[in-house]
């Protein structure tokens, strides 16, 4: 049905196509500078997407149709530096003749950096080519470091790092499980995770393959949802160029890697291969990460106005421990990091009154991250392993006391998207009017089988397997409006943008059905004059679930009730009190309120970027615990039976009473030891506090220092977090006894309001400033860049609305908690007993023995004492040296000086080193 | 010119590695110390107390004797030392102890005051926390911990009641945060959770020299799969087995069949949150006390008071006054300079090392051979110094 609505809907559209729009004509051909030779394949753009065309074979081409009016023309092709500039179309232009310089260090300019992106109206980094060359990055981690601020990691694949954007090194308010990454506009999918919210980790993407990436921290276009803080868009390799061939090496990373663009028919394959092996250690080789990735791009136009890409991205590899000598034999673990991104796009350029382009995309994603660990077990006596999903008594599967396991965790991530876009520009006069609209659906889930024992007999106790193809699919159906409408004033030029997003989700058979947002988002840039501009924005962006919030793990509580040994064996009972579902209707969508006000400059060869930002997560998911009393008996072998070295014995499930066979053949009942009562967890999906983000950042590129062929860039920011949680947090100490009944469980489960630590909020402030020193001779093609990295400041401070200081016996002092200098103690704010009735905290609670224990005390006097830590910096060098036009080496020695300044934490006293290891590598391109 | 460039680089690199921190404290010459043996008051000085001068990293001991005046004067070179003094006379023991005493470049002299403790009628025999080898199955084993407690005294003495427990730190190769400004509290902090014989008064007696053996984990038969091990499956033994507070089946597996349920140990408080009782592997700290008459035990633990908090952590513990103790038999890490004393010099003045864990190793009291032989019984030393009192065996007395 879905299918047959789109199609008529695209019927209608080509009915509706009429003449083509009269219009001027651009014209010209596309150069290789300096050998003048032409350059087919190249892309020629007015305005980002507007109008664009493809060079044939003698480098021609011709853009047909163009409005009056003011655009930015860009011609790029891969393997050239992209030329843009800023034309007046007042009628035809013919002829026009762009030479394009072929990316090399012999060139003047060459780009190491970030650089921030003029055409955006938020904040966007763009990283080329030359710098993840320059930089040496093996995993895509690595380009935070690039960001204002921030910090160098030395490379390790064994490490699954995923990025977080703005967000200061916290991952408060689930950071980096809102970063969104997109390869070739397929999004990494993390939302069919069933494991946790740590973000969707990096390492699989084979950083040779990558053409450019772009970092988008600023309010994103509301062409994007299902996000925070912020945007990662990476793009590969696409058009014609010759071998390139890679081998790179470090004390714990190989690599080797091969690509080319082909010509196939009036198409180009793009073909990318990639191997690397890490190991995190260099002292056992044996634990290790390998990645084949592999790329495979299509790009061709039909009829010059249908642009087809259709690419097919992945990897094959993942950590394997196969035979460490150090471990027990024939123990290892097993991780697959398996990806595989078919998707294609097409575009097709109208160029009509009322549509300029509509482009069509659809992808899969598909992430094989199947865990299996074979584990050797030992035990001295026969081991229980209950199972049971069912309420009541049961006995417990007996373990063997010698054998291996393989435990499965097989998570196979499989999401399907589709979306149409709508592309419009319009000229009124001066004032220029682009329109964006378009629909989205996306289906995330996952078609693992889940967790389970290769042998289900020998699963661990208390193990209940998880197929995780039982979940239903998470679907999302999107629509977004935006306009961007640019406006002269005068010599000025104001530029506006104002967008807005709907998405609506659909889980089959979940409460959760049909959860919605609207995310309004607006951006704003005026250009007082050709070198300085001012720009701002506003705008709300909402995060999906991912199926660890939607579907928590079940979790049992089994309970030993009566175990005994017979012969060489034993046999447990357990009762198994089942987990319950639990739905909370007020949970509310994760949401980030991101603003910011930026000013560039662009004066006399200084380039400065300033940006203030807030980014405020609002309603941050979180899983939380509710208890339910509940009551079990506990039973002991009836005192004079002899037991049989095989009982032959009969559980009742419903009160646990074991019935044993005397030699006469009758049935001896267990004996009642006592009934405990206790609270059993379940999970529940909750929202968070508020997590508030502040802060500023700076770049400035100074002008060369002709001499010595120097330029310095300073990049810096500031970074603010603050929340304080008003979020209820229940706590039963599973393991305590009895305030005074023997051999039973602790009486009371407590609530406390902002959490079950004496803090309830935290406030953290960094400063960080980083200066590279940019060195480029182009006539010895060499690049040197060294880069000092500091951090000048790291404050943080726990706060609290509720904690009270506290003497060593725990009576309240009425000191100030953030003099530092005593214990502090928070009291619950309610108390759950056994029956399920809820009770306030009063100030008759903190006198009744039973109950103290419930009042949570500071482990530390610093608990509430201002932290942080002195400033420390190390320096890092990178190196690339062109030989010839095949030949490019690049070295780079990361701590180079080896600064490994101990820091001493002003709370605690305790001291740290933060700055990375020495750390080297070599890398080296052949091209031809 | 590349040659003077290599030679400053070369002398830059002997710089660098010349700039080491250097040792704490140099080899300089010999330093005078003197002890000075202080008697509680009632008691006078007869000389002869032994003194022990240990360097923390056991490169150097001194065994010397007090003269009339109670003090002795000895060189030793710079270090950091442990220094216990001890002393018996008919009714008492004598003992005093100095941890962690800096001697570096300077004459020191100090004055130890020696606090007077009984011989106790039941003490701490042996105890196995190392674990031993699973050969010849692959790993190493630990859930087959035990202590063995003997009666050391002419009467029968009753086991009803007995309390037991582990101190916190669990390690005594950990930072101690209970102690402040080089002091012990003045009680002893009981983790985890306080244990106790059953019994109604009477129903457990132990004749003189006789044992008692207590299964902290499993109370089975070890040797079944790991022949390494002990057999703890047997009638006389107590067994730690709880299975709503320890429910761990690894380390509280189903008792044997020959272990008794009247013989399972009481459970008077459980602080801690583990599943599974602990006893340090390598250096345990181990306690047997009872609440003098008049107290009970369950409503003293409950309260709060008594519940002190570990400083750094969340961990609740319990208070126990030094008065209560019975015996107590301090371990070290046999493997670690940086140990450091949980007991008072009262309880137990020196320190027992386990040098290797997993290796079956075990720590036994020293048999009294004259005294033995004169009771007619098995008569163990106590001086309440383990250093002096206790040994390193190589297998588990219960070994077979």
């Amino acid at each position: 049905m879905k299918k047959r609505t789109i199609l008529i809907f695209l019927l209608i559209l080509l009915a509706v196509v009429s003449a083509a729009a009269q219009g001027l004509e651009i014209s010209g051909k596309v150069l290789e500078a300096g050998t003048d030779l032409p350059v087919p394949g190249a892309i020629v753009r007015l305005d980002n997407n507007y109008l664009w065309a493809v060079t044939d074979e003698d480098g021609k081409f011709s853009l047909d149709g163009a409005q009056k009016g003011t655009y930015i023309l860009e011609a790029s092709c891969l393997g050239y530096v992209t030329y843009s500039r800023e034309i007046k179309v007042k009628g035809d232009l013919t002829g026009l003749v762009i030479r394009i310089a072929e990316n090399t260090l012999a060139l003047k300019e060459v780009v190491v950096t970030a650089e921030t992106s003029k055409d955006n109206l938020n904040t966007t980094q763009k990283i080329g080519r030359t710098a993840l060359d320059h930089l040496q990055m093996s995993g895509m981690d690595g380009i935070a470091a690039l960001l204002p601020g921030g910090k160098t990691i030395n490379p390790d694949l064994t490490q699954n790092n995923a990025l977080s954007l703005r967000a200061a090194g916290s991952d408060a308010g689930n950071a980096a499980f809102s970063t969104a990454v997109e390869v070739n506009g397929v999004r990494m999918g993390d939302n069919a995770n069933f494991a946790g919210m740590a973000g969707i980790g990096t390492r699989s993407i084979s950083v040779e393959n990558i053409e450019s990436v772009e970092v988008i921290t600023g309010v994103p276009s509301a062409e994007y949802g299902d996000l925070g803080s912020g945007m990662v868009r990476v793009t590969t390799k696409k058009g014609r160029t010759p071998w390139n061939i890679v081998f790179a090496v470090n004390p714990r990373t190989y690599e080797v890697s091969a690509s080319k663009g082909f010509e196939i028919g009036k198409g180009v394959m793009n073909v990318g291969l990639e191997w690397a092996n890490a190991t995190s250690k260099l002292t056992s080789p044996y634990t290790s990460y390998t990645r084949r990735g592999f790329t495979l791009d299509y790009t061709r136009t039909f009829a010059k106005v249908l642009r087809l890409e259709a690419g097919l991205n992945g990897n094959i590899g993942g950590m394997n421990s196969k035979s460490d000598p150090d471990a027990f034999s024939e123990a290892y673990s097993k991780v697959n990091d398996n990806l595989l991104t078919p998707h294609f796009k097409l575009t097709w350029l109208l160029n009509k009154s009322w549509v300029t382009n509509l482009t069509l995309e659809g992808s899969v994603y598909f992430h094989d991250t199947r865990s299996l660990d074979h584990a050797y077990n030992s035990h001295a006596a026969v081991l229980p392993a209950v199972h049971a999903t069912q309420i009541g008594y049961w006995m417990a599967d007996a373990l063997p006391t010698t054998y291996y396991s393989d435990q499965v965790v097989d998570s196979k991530e499989l999401d399907y998207s589709a979306s149409l876009k709508y592309h419009w520009l319009h000229h009124w006069g001066a004032v220029k009017n682009v329109l964006k609209a378009g629909v989205q659906w996306k289906a995330d889930g996952n078609v693992g089988r889940g967790e389970w024992y290769e042998n289900p007999a020998l699963a661990a106790n208390g193990y209940r397997s998880r197929p995780y193809s039982d979940y239903p699919y998470m679907h999302t159906v999107s629509g977004f409006l935006e306009d961007n409408v640019t406006i002269p004033i005068g010599p000025t030029k104001l530029n506006l943008m104002a967008g807005l997003r709907y998405e609506n989700v659909f889980v089959a058979g979940s409460m959760y059905n049909g959860l919605n947002i609207l995310s309004p988002r607006f951006n704003a840039k005026w250009e007082l004059s050709k070198s300085v501009s001012l720009r701002g924005g506003w705008g709300v962006a909402g995060k999906l679930p991912s199926f660890y919030i939607l579907y928590p793990k079940p979790e049992y509580r089994d309970i030993r009730t009566i175990d005994y040994s017979h012969g060489t064996s034993a046999s447990y009972i357990y009762y198994t009190q089942p987990y319950r579902m639990e739905y909370n209707p007020e949970l509310r969508w994760q949401r980030n309120q991101n603003a910011e006000i930026g000013l560039d400059v662009d004066w006399k060869g200084f380039k400065i970027g300033l940006v203030g930002f807030s980014n405020i997560t609002k309603a941050p998911y979180e899983m939380g615990t509710v208890y339910t009393p509940f009551s079990y008996n506990i039973y002991q072998v009836p005192a004079g039976y002899a037991m049989p070295d095989n009982p032959q014995v009969q559980v009742d499930h419903q009160t646990g009473m074991v019935y044993f066979m005397d030699p006469e053949g009758y049935y001896v009942p267990s004996e009642l030891k006592l009934t405990d009562r206790s609270f059993a967890a379940s999970r529940r999906q909750e929202n968070g506090a508020d997590i508030h983000r502040y802060g500023m950042e700076l770049t400035v590129d100074f002008p060369e220092i002709r001499p010595i062929k120097t330029t310095f860039r300073l990049d810096a920011a500031w970074n603010h977090t603050q929340y304080t949680s008003d979020v209820s947090s229940n706590l039963y100490r599973d393991g305590w006894s009895h305030s005074t009944l023997p051999g039973r469980s602790y009486e009371y489960a407590a609530v406390y309001r902002g959490g079950t630590n004496v803090y309830n909020g935290r406030i953290t402030d960094n400063v960080d400033a980083n200066l590279t020193a940019i060195t480029h001779i182009p006539r010895a093609r060499m690049v040197i860049t060294i880069r000092l990295e500091a951090a000048l400041l790291r404050n943080s401070r726990y706060t609290s609305d509720k904690a009270f200081t506290v003497d060593d016996k725990g009576n309240r002092t009425g000191g100030n908690i953030y003099d530092g200098n005593s214990y502090t103690a928070i009291y619950p704010d309610a108390y759950m007993d056994l029956d399920g009735v809820v009770h306030p905290w009063t100030a008759e609670s903190a006198q009744d023995p039973a109950l103290q224990r419930l009042i949570i005390r500071s482990g530390n006097i610093y608990t509430f004492a201002q932290d942080g830590y002195s400033p420390y910096m190390c320096a890092n060098l990178s190196v690339t040296k062109e030989i010839g036009s095949h030949v490019s080496l690049s070295f780079f020695a990361n701590n180079f000086t080896n600064a490994r300044p101990m820091v001493t934490s002003r709370a605690t006293g305790v001291s740290a080193i933060f700055t990375p290891n020495f750390y080297y590598g070599l890398r080296c391109r052949i091209k031809f | 010119m590349q040659n003077k460039i290599l030679g400053l680089f070369a002398a830059l690199v002997l710089v660098a590695g010349c700039m080491d921190n250097g040792e704490p404290y140099a080899l300089g010459s010999l330093n005078i110390l003197t002890v000075k043996a202080v008697y509680p008051d009632g008691i006078t000085a007869k000389g002869g107390a032994t003194v022990s001068v240990v360097e923390v990293s056991g490169i150097t001991s001194y065994t010397v004797s007090t003269g009339a005046d109670g003090s002795v004067v000895t060189e030793v070179p710079n270090g950091i030392y442990r220094i216990t003094v001890r002393d018996r006379n008919e009714d008492f023991v004598f003992n005093a102890t100095k941890d962690k005493l800096l001697i570096s470049n300077e004459n020191v002299s100090l004055d130890m005051e020696l606090k007077a403790s009984k011989a106790g009628a039941i003490v701490v025999k042996e105890i196995y926390c190392g674990g031993c080898s699973k050969a010849p199955k692959e790993g190493t084993y630990q859930s087959d911990k035990y202590v063995i407690l003997h009666n050391n005294s002419i009467d029968t003495e009753y086991l009803d009641g007995l309390c037991m427990g582990t101190l916190s730190p669990y390690n005594s190769n950990a930072a101690n945060p209970w102690v402040v400004d080089g002091n012990l509290p003045d009680f002893l902090p009981v983790i985890q959770a306080v244990l106790a014989i059953p019994g109604k008064g009477t129903d457990f007696p132990l004749e003189p020299g006789e044992d008692a053996v207590i299964a902290l984990n499993g109370a089975i038969d070890h040797t079944a799969e790991y022949p390494l091990s002990v057999n703890l499956n047997r009638p006389d033994v107590f067994a730690l087995y709880d299975s709503v507070l320890f429910p761990n089946a690894t380390f509280h597996p189903a008792p044997g069949p020959l272990v008794q349920a009247a013989r399972y140990l009481d459970i008077i408080i459980k602080t801690g949150q583990a599943n599974a009782y602990t006893l340090s592997v390598n250096s345990p700290t181990f306690v047997l006390f009872r609440a003098p008459s008049g107290v009970n035990i369950r409503d003293y633990v409950q309260l709060s008071e008594h519940q002190p908090q570990v400083p750094g952590s969340n961990e609740k513990v319990v208070a126990i006054p030094q008065d209560w103790v019975v015996d107590g038999v301090e371990v070290f890490n046999g493997g670690s300079s940086g140990n450091q004393k949980r007991l008072p010099a009262t309880i137990d003045a020196g320190a027992v090392s386990l040098s290797e864990t997993y290796k079956g190793r075990t720590l036994m009291r020293k048999a009294d051979e004259s005294l033995s032989t004169e009771q007619g019984f098995e008569v163990l030393q106590d001086t309440n110094n383990s250093t002096e009192d206790f040994y390193e065996r190589e297998t588990q007395s219960l070994h077979q």
